[in-house]
């Protein structure tokens, strides 16, 4: 959900521009204005904290199919292109990916040949490789290795058992190894390799010639440009003139700062002063950047590389520049303009000032800079490469010594080299990541095929006693799970979290209206909460008394800023003992004593009082009976929900609460774009009741009883709690029902958060549900505690259809659900809304967790400790440092990365043509960054479609019956780590009576 | 040894005997102690001493005499000279031991929860313990030798706990320039502890505070080697640079020791040795200048800092500063009161710096609009370009760390890289280029290995492709 209000970037969007003149674009002065616009898919794409949403990080390569675009992504970010290789053979080692899968993987891709003089043959090769591993040591490294490493002294820890016995018996290691290492030596000398060409910047070629790298220093003061220009409120004394632009700014600033007294900055004064004394005005930030280049003689060709590189050195808070460029609306005070072209010459002048003072430093003689970085001396020697150890490692692990190594002649060498090259790391890593999703998938998509049959064709009940329509969160799968384990006639729906209602919300304590819908999204209502009428007087009275408590609370906050009032409050702070003590070490206590919660009566203003009643920002007041009736029709048609109500119809929103976490926006519902989908489920459960609408709907062939009353509330999934929003409406008939529906949510609530319980090494495994529930409460409260809730770090696999046939599966909470009925919906109408919303929400979450586990230290935010919020806008490490984005890696250490698996009730015609009208979802299915399995609604058989010439692959019906056990809480006690799919027998909907 | 020291003992001991137990485990297990055992020793020490400190002070005040001396007799004891070790609690040091024990046991347990799962957990508690040990000596100690012993292990505490990120260039750099700071400062401090010695032939507080008077000017040097002593750990002006620097390390450890206890030890100690600041009326002087100053550059660089820890760390040196004000001018209460209340207040706000987004959310929805215009004064005084270089001055922290270094580090650096020059210059003249030979390389040598050795170690960092300032986790 990386996407700008606008339209979904096209892949030609995505594609990056031809550079320079002439070769695409029809400017030539637009030439800058297109690498920028390329450089700006590169950096990093975060909104300001509080409105965190999930996203691709690579969203930039997604026209490239999977595997290409993380290499394109690493060679051209720095970062990592895969998941390390260790981590990928311990999870081999320990049984996660299975042998079987392993050796399905190699098969795709690896031909089956024979290696001359071998019994293995490519095939068998490759996954020897894999399994085991192979290092790619030379020079320096591998001296040391044959040296005090010790791999002449012993046989290496892990071989296959065969080779070290062959080993073994021809005599001991110490003999063995020095002798294989002569003769691999002999028959191959080192190779020296020419050293890369140093990069385009000064710095590159600055740290290629040893004379240190200026960056660090540079960083430092340009961090504090940028963190001074971007600050939204939390500075006492805010940057002045911000709104002339950052390269303005900073230039006014440093010109009249007086003497600059840093040493390599000495001449940024005068630079500053002669850049804006200019005659005719001072240069724009382009003009600035075209003489940079001139200056270093950049030719055109290269430029593109060079800014790309420029920038991504700091591509944070190039990243935040860019993205409050693209979308302004994400500033509350607008009062900076921030440009990434501005920040570019600025850091363009720092790092010429940076590396001419470290070229001073070096004694390298004065002159134009160009001819400075000239006389540098030659980069050092590339350490040479040495297919000896190479020839070594593949011998040991094929249980050859000296003599079998010589035996296989030049032909035998030619091939194990040969297939070597072909497979180097980063292929071994995508076969064994590969064979990671292929065992999970088989798993996962063999329980659907056996629990499929279980449910599929029991008529459902003629009137169900509640029916429940949550997020297709994750978190929320258990939930459903346990209500519907309790009562069979229950029913429970899933979709995205806005419920349709895509709003700009204000709610009563709400300073700002915030918008309550997907990112991509741009809302056109406005809702307020107000109190209800009755109570209006009271609590306009009480303004005044709450604007004064309001004005010493602010009194107080900033007492850090200002001296005076911080010794006032210095000299009593020692009261602060007792609270902080008490909230640290009884944190569910202290939350019960401090929260006061006098909430008042209110109610939504919902319906708009004339046709074109709108606000001051042209967005218009709640909303008519008529669109009313089109996003309750629209919301029941996709989830399957037109006949058959229940008396009660509960609409459950999802939010998140934790304290002291400057992410807590990621906890929040995405589908919201980051806010709680209290409001949203509360604006239904209004529509939906409203007697107008119901006369609309049954004109549209919705026929919703009169006895059926909707019923918002918020799930709030860090400690579980559930509340009920305008229960005062609720008719007095059906108190009895909702009292039901009470009991059976508080023990649900419990086995809820015993089942989440599991996965906290601080919550001992033999636990009550009660003990569970009060341990998610105070995680929620606790102050201390990195990790309140797991978010979606267990996500893995989405279900879209009906939930019949998926009730009674045990998921582990790794699955999205998505209600979807096919049968009303014959022309792919239905599923191709939920996938256009769906499939990018889905997969943007999956991913970025997928790549905050693979690098995070450059696609996630690293560990949370030294987190640093600045400026209310991202998180810096500690001191001073680039803005840190992603996800932090609390958040995604359990996770199992892999590309989401969607499991899709529709036959793959149905999906060809969802494919056809929806080319970003097309895109993400064929470039393979999701996993897709078709299953057919009327014989459940299932395909998965693996693109290319193949297309879609009937799936093998699985054999073995699926473990079954009563309730779920029996699969999992006693259980920490990942759990296998089972059928929860309580759970499977069973025809019966009341 | 009379009975109502046990508990106090108590008290003081369990810290010592943690830090033990986590130090000669690293030592002697080659791998550090498992969390949960980590965990049951933090939280068994930290409340059992606490409790102990507890019911000394109950037994304390039902007595209501001061607690006596408690010598452990003479570490060297000649003639002339005389060095006995003792303890000693006041009113002062049992308020420091007492914040040192709660603000320790509660960023103890704030710890054992927030650091759960990350490499160093032992590392982390081990140098709390010793920042508890240290400060233990500072202030039950009876003299100044014992106050220095715990001064240094309360700053190699601090700087360890700085780069305790030790992957990370920052961390290690910054980690590096407060030890550097603390320890140049602290030869003023050594001095003022050699002079004691020698000017009274004791360093025993009392000693010293009988003799204060009767020195003249004597008493006026060792105050102002005092004076020195106490700016480096407190980050006074020209200091002050390390203090936000030491934000590096994780947010635990910046409460305890940048809010809560290290950087008032330099107003502890002024308080401790009032006796002799009382009769320098010159060093007094100096003093309230430092901290004015120290307060003026504290909250005018404060006020510009765009995140919550730099805020947080310039606003403490500010207090700070005040409090050298108050003692400077006599008004050592009040110092008292201001220092143990700050110490809670910023622990406090440090440890909530994560939440700066939530409590701005609950500010402005009690307000129900945005902030009110800060920062007004300043704007309505004066003209746009004085404006703009405060504005300047302030954002690059007045320059204090560039000047230290480009006029005091980087001439000892030049010097120190011209011995080290003329050093390799002799060598080369009189030995080979082989110096001794370790195992590895003889058998590289017989492996035809070694030329390879020579050509690359000279390589520089290779990578000429990205640079990233991320870092690394």
């Amino acid at each position: 959900m990386s996407i700008e209000s606008e339209a979904p970037h096209s892949p030609e969007d995505a594609a990056g521009p031809a550079i320079g003149p002439g070769a695409g674009s029809p400017h030539h002065d637009d030439w800058l204005e297109l690498i920028l616009h390329h450089a700006g898919h590169l950096v990093p794409e975060q909104n300001p904290l509080e409105q965190f949403v999930h996203h691709n990080t690579l969203h930039a390569y997604e026209h490239l199919p999977f595997e290409e675009a993380l290499k394109a992504a690493s060679a051209e970010l720095g970062t990592a292109a895969a998941q390390p290789e260790v981590w990928l053979r311990g999870q081999l080692a320990a049984g996660r990916i299975a042998e079987v899968d392993l050796e399905a993987e190699v098969a795709l891709r690896v031909p089956e040949r024979a290696l001359p003089g071998l019994s293995v043959g490519e095939r068998g090769l490759v996954a020897l490789l894999c399994q085991y591993g192979l290092s790619d040591e030379a020079g320096a490294t591998l001296a040391w290795r044959l040296t005090d490493g010790g791999a002449l002294r012993a046989l290496p820890v892990d071989l296959p058992p065969a080779a070290r016995a062959a080993l073994e018996a021809q005599g001991p290691a110490e003999a063995v190894l020095p002798a294989l290492w002569s003769a691999a030596r002999a028959l191959r000398p080192r190779v020296a390799l020419t050293p890369p060409a140093p990069g385009l910047r000064p710095r590159d070629q600055l740290v290629a010639a040893g004379l240190g790298d200026p960056d660090p220093m540079v960083h430092q003061a340009l961090i504090r440009w940028c963190g001074a220009y971007l600050d939204t409120g939390h500075a006492y004394w805010p940057m002045m003139e911000r709104d002339r632009g950052f390269l303005q700014s900073v230039l006014l600033h440093a010109a009249s700062g007086g003497p600059d007294l840093r040493d390599w900055l000495e001449e940024l004064p005068a630079v500053a002063a002669g850049l804006l004394r200019r005659p005719g005005g001072a240069p724009t930030a382009d003009e600035i950047v075209e003489e940079e280049l001139q200056r270093l003689q950049i030719a055109r060709p290269d430029a593109e590389r060079f800014i790309v590189d420029t920038l991504l050195a700091l591509r944070g808070w190039a990243g935040m520049f860019h993205r409050l460029e693209a979308r302004p609306d994400l500033w509350p005070e607008p009062v900076a303009r921030p440009r990434l072209v501005e920040l570019l010459a600025v850091r363009l002048v720092l790092d010429r000032l940076g590396a001419e003072h470290f070229l001073n430093r070096g004694g390298v003689a004065a002159g134009p800079l160009v001819q400075r970085l000239a006389r540098l001396p030659a980069p050092a020697p590339a350490e040479p490469c040495d297919p000896a150890w190479t020839l070594v490692q593949v011998a040991l692990l094929l249980g050859l010594g000296a003599d079998g190594l010589r035996r296989l002649g030049p032909a035998g060498l030619a091939a194990i080299e040969g297939v070597v090259a072909r497979t180097p790391a980063f292929t071994r890593q995508l076969i064994l990541q590969t064979a990671y999703e292929r065992t999970y998938r088989r798993r996962m998509v063999d329980a659907v095929a056996l629990h499929w049959p279980l449910a599929a064709h029991l008529p459902p009940p003629a009137r169900p006693s509640a029916q429940l329509l949550l997020c297709m969160d994750d978190r929320e799968e258990s939930l459903r799970r346990y209500l519907e384990e309790q009562d069979p006639q229950l029913e429970t729906y899933g979709l995205a979290g806005f419920f349709g209602v895509a709003m700009m919300y204000r709610g009563l304590d709400g300073a700002k209206a915030r918008p309550l819908c997907p990112a991509p999204v741009t809302p056109r209502h406005l809702v307020e909460e107000v109190v209800v009428d009755e109570l209006a007087g009271a609590h306009a009275a009480g303004a005044a008394v709450r604007a004064r408590k309001a004005k010493l609370k602010e009194g107080a906050y900033t007492a850090r800023d200002t001296l005076l009032r911080g010794s006032l409050l210095s000299l009593g702070g020692w009261l602060a003992l007792v609270p902080l003590a008490s909230q640290l070490l009884s944190p569910r206590l202290h939350a019960r004593l401090t929260q006061r919660q006098v909430r008042q009566k209110t109610r939504l203003r919902l319906l708009r009082p004339g046709p074109e009643a709108r606000d001051g920002h042209g967005l218009l007041l709640g909303y008519s009976f008529d669109e009313m009736a089109d996003i309750v029709t629209r919301v029941l048609q996709d989830i399957g929900l037109v006949s058959r109500f229940a008396r009660l119809v509960v609409i459950l929103g999802h939010g998140s609460h934790s304290a002291n976490n400057p992410h807590r926006g990621a906890y929040d519902c995405g589908a919201c774009g980051g806010g709680q989908g209290g409001p949203n489920a509360r604006a239904f459960a209004v529509m939906a009741n409203a007697t107008e609408v119901r006369q609309i709907l049954r004109s549209r062939g919705i026929d919703v009883p009169d006895d059926t009353h909707f019923l918002g509330g918020l799930h709030d999934t860090a400690n579980d709690a559930v509340e009920w929003l305008d229960a005062d409406l609720l008719p007095a008939g059906h108190a009895p029902d909702l009292a039901a529906l009470d009991k059976k949510l508080s023990v649900a609530r419990e086995n809820n958060a015993l089942e989440r319980a599991r996965r906290f090494m601080s919550a001992p495994l033999d636990l009550s549900p009660a003990q569970a529930l009060a341990h998610v409460e105070a995680r929620a409260e606790d102050l201390a505690q990195p990790r309140p809730e797991l978010g979606h770090a267990t996500n893995a696999v989405a279900l879209i259809g009906r939930r019949q046939w998926s009730r009674g599966l045990f998921l582990d909470r790794r699955a999205f659900l998505i209600s979807y009925d096919p049968s009303i919906d014959p022309d792919a109408q239905i599923i191709s809304r939920i996938l256009a919303a769906a499939g990018p929400v889905g997969a943007g979450i999956s991913l970025e967790y997928f790549f905050s586990f693979m690098d995070p230290a450059l696609y996630g935010c690293g560990t949370k400790l030294p987190h640093n919020v600045t400026g209310f806008l991202g998180v810096m490490d500690g001191y001073s440092s680039d803005l840190r984005t992603g996800l932090p890696w609390q958040m995604v250490e359990i996770h199992e990365p892999m590309r989401l698996l969607l499991i899709i009730e529709a036959t793959p015609t149905m999906l060809g043509k969802v494919l056809e009208r929806h080319p970003p979802v097309a895109q993400l299915v064929v470039n393979q960054w999701v996993q897709v399995v078709s299953l057919d609604p009327q014989t459940g058989a299932l395909q998965h479609f693996v693109g290319g010439s193949a297309g879609w692959v009937p799936w093998a019906m699985p054999s073995g019956p699926l473990p079954a056990v009563r309730s779920s809480v029996e699969w999992f006690r006693g259980q920490r780590d990942h759990l296998l799919p089972a059928t929860i027998t309580d759970g499977l909907p069973r025809p019966g009576v009341r | 040894m009379p009975p109502i020291w046990i508990p106090f003992l108590a008290a003081l001991a369990l810290p010592v005997l943690g830090w033990l137990v986590l130090g000669l485990h690293a030592l002697f297990a080659f791998q550090p102690l498992g969390e949960d055992h980590v965990r049951r020793l933090v939280a068994t020490v930290f409340s059992l001493a606490f409790g102990a400190y507890v019911v000394g002070l109950g037994w304390l005040g039902l007595t209501g005499a001061p607690l006596p001396e408690l010598p452990f007799g003479a570490l060297v004891s000649l003639p002339r000279y005389h060095m006995s070790m003792g303890l000693h609690l006041d009113g002062l040091s049992l308020g420091l031991l007492g914040l040192t024990l709660s603000l320790s046991g509660l960023v103890g347990a704030f710890s054992v929860r927030y650091l759960h799962r990350e490499p160093g957990f032992a590392r982390f508690f081990f140098l709390l313990f010793m920042l508890t040990v240290g400060l233990e000596l500072i202030a039950a100690g009876d003299g100044l030798d014992m106050l220095f012993a715990g001064w240094e292990l309360v700053g190699l505490s601090s700087a360890l706990l700085i780069a305790f990120f030790s992957r990370r260039r920052g961390p290690v750099e910054h980690g590096l320039r407060a030890y550097v700071i603390y320890r140049t400062v602290d030869v003023a401090l050594l001095m003022a502890v050699v002079l004691a010695h020698h000017l009274v032939g004791s360093v025993r507080f009392e000693d010293i505070a009988a003799a204060a008077p009767a020195a003249g000017g004597l008493t006026t040097l060792v105050g102002a080697l005092l004076v020195i002593g106490a700016m480096g750990k407190s980050g006074s002006v020209p200091f002050s640079g390390w203090v936000p620097r030491a934000m590096e390390g994780p947010t635990p450890s910046s409460a305890i020791f940048y809010g809560a206890l290290s950087i008032h030890l330099g107003p502890f100690l002024l308080l401790r040795m009032w006796p002799v600041l009382e009769h320098a009326p010159a060093a007094r002087v100096a003093l309230v200048l430092i901290g004015l100053l120290t307060a003026a550059h504290g909250s005018m660089v404060g006020r510009v800092q765009h995140d919550i820890k730099g805020t947080l760390a310039y606003a403490s040196v500010a207090q700070v500063g005040l409090m050298f004000a108050e003692i400077g001018l006599g008004w050592t209460s009040l110092a008292t009161l201001h220092l143990f209340g700050h110490a809670v207040w910023r622990a406090n706000q440090l440890l909530r710096a994560p939440s700066v987004l939530s409590e701005r959310d609950e500010l402005m929805a009690a307000l129900g609009a945005s902030r009110s215009a800060r920062g007004l004064h300043i704007e309505r005084l004066l003209p746009a370009k004085l404006r703009r270089a405060l504005y300047s001055f302030a954002l690059q922290r007045w320059y204090l760390d560039d000047v230290l270094d480009r006029f005091v580090v980087q001439p000892l650096l030049r010097g120190l890289r011209a011995i080290d020059g003329m050093d390799q210059r002799a060598a080369a003249a009189t030995g080979g280029p082989l110096v001794a030979l370790g195992q590895g390389e003889s058998l590289a040598l017989q492996l035809g290995e070694l030329p390879a050795l020579d050509g690359e170690r000279g390589a520089a960092a290779g990578a000429p492709t990205r640079s990233t300032s991320g870092g690394v986790a």
